[in-house]
């Protein structure tokens, strides 16, 4: 059970020995390589991901100014509108009143010259009437100079009376 | 020296009568190289069954390597990987009926450890320089030097033969022990007593077995991992700095 077998010992370094060159050179050399590839593919495709982390960082960081200044520029193209739709209201209002204010004046310009021109109608048929009364009463009782001045005074009065 | 009776023979054929351990060795040395060349051939960037075990183990065996001697420690990664394998896949087969663990043999460990005292000296001599190494043998304190180098040196020599007789002794128990559970298991059919006393002795024997096997996979792992670790420790000891060490 104990026994010192030299050769055995001999056999176990040189198998072990022959092994591990064996193992070295078939597999071994070749598997830390694949390895290292994997660890340097791995490694790369962090340092892709962070670039195209920071890039889609930066896109983002971009479009957010370009949104910013949309944002802005929309904002004020409201303002722009609003400020220019109230002018543009302001001013139609005033237009309206003003031609509100044109047609009043004309109507009222028509109707007092309807009225003046009533009024002279009047006038005219007034003393006509008066006239024809006049006539009528002279026919009467006065001779014609009598009746001239008590037309006269009549119509002054009238004149006075439409003034 | 062949132990091997007929069936044997038929079974595992030894033509040329090499000594049975050596051949036992030859089988697990011959394993673990099939092992790894189907694994090499199958060598893929994204690994898959095999290989991600043998990926699993490789990289296990460097980290404790980089613990124990930092960046030095993968250098060592063909030694250590084999060693582990070597050893486990030995202190293994002599759980198949038929084979023998070749570590249940004196020689076979003592070749390993006489394997791992080489590894340890040459590197130590090549990291320190001759008298770099030698020197730390001496100390400190220098004056005690007389005193502390015979020690050191015999410490030193002592270590082959600890690490080859602590897994001789367990891998030979482990054998032992099961060979006499299956010795008594036959015994107890074959031996006049009373029936009662017969079966509850052969039933014994039969639970004892499996359970002893199954111990004996452990004793398997953690002997071989005893021996890669002591490798380690003793060969990062010796390549170390002494601050470091």
């Amino acid at each position: 059970m104990l026994n010192f077998e030299p050769y055995i010992l001999l056999a176990t370094i040189i198998t072990f020995l022959i092994g591990m060159v064996l193992i070295w050179n078939v597999f071994l050399k070749r598997f830390l390589k694949v390895l290292e590839d994997r660890a340097a593919g791995v490694k790369e495709n962090i340092e892709s991901a962070e670039k195209n982390k920071t890039e889609s960082e930066n896109l983002r960081l971009e479009y957010q100014k370009h949104l910013d200044e949309i944002d802005k520029k929309v904002q004020q193209a409201i303002k722009d509108a609003t400020k220019e739709g109230i002018e543009l209201k302001n001013d139609i209002i005033l237009k309206a009143r003003q031609e509100a204010k044109d047609v009043l004046d004309k109507t009222y310009e028509k109707i007092n010259l309807e009225k003046e021109k009533m009024l002279k109608e009047l006038r005219i048929e007034v003393v006509n009437m008066s006239v024809a009364i006049a006539e009528k009463l002279i026919k009467e009782n006065l001779s014609h100079k009598v009746n001239d001045r008590i037309v006269d005074e009549v119509l002054a009065e009238i004149e006075k009376g439409g003034k | 020296m062949n132990e091997a009776g007929p069936l044997k023979e038929f079974l595992i054929p030894n033509p040329f009568h090499v000594p049975e351990v050596v051949y036992m060795s030859w089988i697990v040395m011959a394993l673990i190289i099939v092992f790894f060349i189907i694994v090499r051939l199958t060598l893929k960037t994204l690994p898959r069954g095999a290989q991600n075990v043998t990926e699993f183990f490789l990289e296990w065996i460097i980290k404790r390597a980089e613990e124990y001697m930092g960046k030095e420690g993968p250098r060592f990664l063909p030694l250590f990987a084999l060693l582990f394998l070597f050893i486990f896949i030995s202190n293994l087969l002599g759980l198949i009926p038929g084979f023998k663990s070749p570590t249940s043999n004196i020689n076979v460990t003592l070749g390993l450890g006489l394997i791992i005292f080489c590894a340890t000296h040459y590197f130590g001599i090549k990291a320190k320089g001759f008298f770099g190494y030698f020197k730390h043998f001496a100390g400190p304190p220098f004056w005690l030097a007389p005193l502390l180098f015979p020690i050191h040196i015999i410490g030193e020599l002592i270590r082959p033969l600890s690490l080859a007789f602590r897994l001789f002794g367990n891998i030979l128990a482990k054998e032992i022990l099961l060979g006499i559970l299956a010795t008594l298991l036959v015994t107890f059919a074959f031996t006049d007593m009373p029936w009662i006393v017969q079966k509850m002795l052969e039933t014994g024997s039969l639970i004892l077995r499996p359970l002893i096997m199954v111990l004996g996979g452990l004793v398997c792992f953690i002997q071989a991992l005893v021996f890669t670790m002591l490798a380690m420790v003793y060969i990062a000891g010796a390549v170390s700095t002494s601050e470091e060490h």
